[in-house]
């Protein structure tokens, strides 16, 4: 069912490409990111959180999803890309990872799509908006290239802060 | 019990050279005796011989000790022990007997008993412990198998148990431990077996089915937010056909999700979920896109904000709560199957490490019990092979080896007792023969060979005095070679003699002349008590001197006959009875030649008118008689002559007178005549 689903939904996914995996794709300033679908819990239309006194200004704060404390970053500011705005379509990604939730929030979210593993290429060291360290590859398709993200590898990170942060929320 | 009184405090020490020996019949009364047993008990045979072995009890010893020793013998087991004797004159002796069963054909027919000099250290043990039992102060000791042991006989059991019975026992043990941790290992891969199925199939496959409504969800929010942003005809038209085959898969998903669920919590969380699902596709998705398509952008953003996005929120909740269900029903399995095998494997290390240990000790038990007692016989039989039997044997253990012990034990015991036999009966073989080479009688054994194996001194002499007669026929005798030479070769014809020897039972004399000599033969069979023939005897005796003796007695005798006297018989040469004999007859020819000749010379001087002389010498017997006869016969010649003599003189006288007479008569006849002439002259 799952992969009928895929061989109807992923362009150029096929048997000889071994290993497939569905990505959530989204943009962010001028470049697409795809991170693996698994990782997300849901999308939702942004909320105002409540903020955090001392908190960097990418990490907008907690909201209180169903019981749960989520922290919010703006992936955008943390990046500095697009225009920080919030409109009532301002989509945030609320994110499953290593047992925590987190919400991101990006530009838009474009699609789910199917990627095998060969068509995920080594990325260059080239300026990216993103650390190379948390990118697993670079992906054509069609017109468009995706950059891999591990967002996992990335929420976890120092530079979010994000551990500590979710921690003083609670 | 008996109790032999009165008793010394007067030790005899054996000699370590001396083994007294005993047999009883199954009675225990005594059927054999050797000489050290009398020599040091001071019995004599007739005094043992058919009487009760504990007539040499000495009251010191304790009952339980010959209660042991016969309780063993009688389970036909060999027993080993320290016993204090009583001689016959009250004094005691320490022995160390070796007491067994005597086997004859696979039955006990009777017991005996081989006993040493001990050790002081053995006889201090044990005296004093002895003690104790005889003044009932042993306590929780016993006396088994001869020697004093104490304790519960649970070991002793261990170790009766043949090593048969006790590596079955290992075996049976360790078996059972392997199907046990064998089953317990089964079972427990089974569980985790049945926890890994539910983890797969309903926690894998439903969690795989949650992920894929999720995903699918996701979409439906990301189509629904895309035909807002972009409400043209062709893009909601397209969205829209997105979004209907997006539903009918999460329908179709749900479905299959639903058959499969088991968990009444599972299906619970599944009613809200399929509940508020319902709304959110009725209301949240195709409520927007009915208004889009109706061109209704405005009243479609506000549906999307009012009820898409918190009905959305509501299935993503639902969601959520069934991929934590599968989630921590996975973990919940995973705990369970970490606990059972937390709990199985420290059983199982539990019982292996059992095993191992009875294992590793049973083998080390097992052999030990091979291997001791294999070395323990190896040095007895090294020293039995040095000619030593009085060897101490543990004889305590009754498994396989501990049997073969014990035969060891009863072998060492009747072989030391054979051998002893046997040296006893070589002794008297001894002095037989010893007695045999001595014998005046010539004695030759020849085998059934007919080869001669023994020749005494006697015969050799014998044969050594016709040796050279021997060798006129027969060049090649030597009379002090003749042990291995074959019989046949003195013989003329072999097979008649050969036949002779193999047949003959009893006693068969020839006599032989060879060369001068006679020799008599007197031959015997040899046949032993089982009616086997070994051989023959033959006693050689020169009977030489002898047939010459009655040759000469012959002659004398003969001469006698012929009333000649003068021969006498040659005293050379001549021993014993032959001499004493020719003395005899020399001097019944001396002294009847010497009777005769007086007789015949005062005969001679009798018939010569000489009636003067008498025999003087001393007759006995009947030449007594004629002595005196003819001594009285002379007397009374001589009265009988002398009258004659008188009368003689008278008759002399009146012839005279007569003759006077006559003379007168005569010339008066002649002057007759004359006148008569003249008369007749004158008549003329």
């Amino acid at each position: 069912m799952v992969q009928e689903q895929h061989a109807a939904k992923g362009k150029g996914a096929g048997e000889e490409g071994g290993y497939a995996q569905e990505y959530l794709t989204y943009t962010l300033g001028p470049e697409e990111y795809a991170i693996d679908i698994l990782k997300v819990q849901e999308i939702r239309g942004y909320e105002s959180p409540t903020t955090i006194a001392n908190a960097p200004s990418f990490l907008k704060g907690v909201i209180n999803l169903r019981g749960t404390i989520v922290p919010i970053v703006d992936l955008r500011i943390k990046f500095n890309v697009g225009k920080a705005d919030y409109t009532p379509f301002t989509v945030v990604i609320i994110l499953n990872i290593a047992s925590r939730v987190v919400g991101i929030v990006v530009d838009s979210v474009s699609d789910v799509t199917m990627l095998r593993q060969d068509q995920i290429r080594p990325a260059p060291e080239f300026a990216a908006t993103v650390d190379t360290k948390y990118i697993n590859g670079l992906c054509t398709l069609d017109e468009r290239m995706l950059i891999v993200v591990d967002i996992e590898r990335l929420m976890l990170s120092h530079e979010m802060a994000l551990v500590d942060a979710a921690q003083n929320a609670q | 019990m008996r109790s032999n009184l009165p008793v010394t405090q007067n030790e005899i020490i054996l000699r370590d050279d001396q083994m007294i020996v005993s047999k009883t019949d199954l009675k225990g009364q005594i059927t054999y005796i050797n000489r050290d047993f009398l020599d040091i008990s001071g019995f004599t045979e007739s005094e043992l011989m058919g009487q009760p072995h504990n007539i040499v009890r000495h009251p010191d010893m304790p009952e339980a000790a010959f209660a042991d020793l016969w309780r063993t013998l009688k389970a036909g087991r060999p027993w080993i022990g320290l016993v204090k004797n009583r001689c016959k004159n009250g004094d005691y002796y320490w022995v160390e007997a070796h007491a067994t069963p005597l086997y004859e054909s696979g039955q006990v027919v009777g017991y005996m008993s081989v006993r040493k000099k001990p050790t002081r250290q053995q006889i201090d043990a044990t005296e004093g412990v002895y003690r104790q039992f005889r003044e009932n102060r042993a306590g929780g000791m016993r006396i088994e198998l001869g020697r004093v042991v104490s304790g519960a006989g649970i070991g002793r059991k261990f170790a009766d148990m043949s090593i048969k019975a006790k590596l079955t026992w290992v075996m049976l043990l360790l078996s059972v431990m392997s199907v046990v941790i064998g089953v317990m290992g089964l079972m427990g891969m089974s569980k985790t077996n049945e926890g890994l199925r539910d983890v797969y199939e309903l926690h894998m496959v439903g969690l795989s089915d949650v992920t894929g409504i999720n995903r699918n969800v996701l979409r439906n929010r990301i189509l629904t937010e895309g035909a807002l942003l972009d409400p043209t005809p062709d893009n909601v038209a397209k969205k829209f056909e997105e979004m209907k085959a997006n539903i009918a898969t999460i329908t179709k998903s749900a479905e299959e999700y639903k058959a499969r669920m088991t968990d009444p919590e599972q299906k619970q969380i599944f009613e809200r979920f399929a509940t508020d699902r319902g709304n959110f596709v009725r209301e949240g998705l195709l409520g927007v896109m009915e208004q889009l398509k109706a061109g209704k952008v405005d009243e479609a953003r506000k549906i999307f904000f009012e009820k898409t996005e918190p009905l959305n929120g509501k299935v993503v909740e639902h969601v959520n709560n069934l991929r934590k269900y599968h989630v921590e029903g996975a973990k919940r399995e995973f705990a369970e199957a970490t606990a059972r095998y937390e709990s199985s494997r420290t059983a199982a290390i539990a019982l292996i490490v059992a095993g191992l240990l009875l294992a590793v000790s049973s083998a080390v038990v097992l052999i030990r019990s091979i291997v001791g007692p294999l070395g323990e016989a190896t040095d007895i039989f090294t020293k039995i092979s040095q000619g030593q039997y009085g060897n101490f044997v543990d004889i305590t253990k009754n498994d396989e080896t501990g049997k073969f012990l014990q035969s060891l034990e009863v072998m060492q015991t009747k072989l030391g007792f054979d051998v002893a036999e046997a040296a006893r009966v070589a002794d008297e073989t001894l002095r037989i023969k010893i007695a045999l080479d001595n014998v005046s009688t010539g004695v030759m054994i020849a085998n059934n060979e007919r080869t001669v194996i023994y020749a005494n001194k006697s015969v050799q002499k014998i044969l050594k005095g016709a040796e050279a007669a021997i060798r006129q026929q027969l060049p090649n005798f030597d009379a002090e070679k003749m042990m291995g030479v074959n019989i046949d070769t003195f013989h003329k014809n072999p097979a008649h003699q050969a036949n002779l020897l193999a047949t003959f039972t009893s006693t068969y004399v020839a006599n032989l002349e060879i060369g001068g000599r006679y020799l008599r033969v007197t031959a015997s069979p040899v046949i032993n008590a089982r009616n086997d023939r070994l051989g023959a005897v033959a006693e050689w005796l020169d009977r030489t001197n002898e047939v010459m003796v009655e040759k000469e007695v012959a002659g004398i005798v003969e001469g006698a006959l012929r009333g000649d006297f003068v021969t006498r018989l040659s005293l050379e040469g001549k021993e014993g009875f032959f001499k004493q004999l020719s003395e005899g007859l020399n001097q019944l020819s001396e002294v009847t030649q010497t009777g005769l000749t007086d007789v015949a010379r005062v005969l001679q001087l009798v018939a010569a008118g000489d009636l003067t002389q008498k025999i003087d010498a001393d007759y006995q017997g009947i030449f007594g008689q004629l002595k005196d006869d003819t001594n009285t016969t002379i007397e009374r010649l001589r009265e009988v002559v002398g009258r004659i003599k008188d009368a003689t003189e008278a008759i002399n006288i009146a012839s005279q007178e007569i003759a006077a007479g006559n003379q007168d008569l005569s010339s008066r006849t002649e002057e007759q005549a004359s006148s008569l002439e003249e008369t007749s002259s004158a008549m003329e």
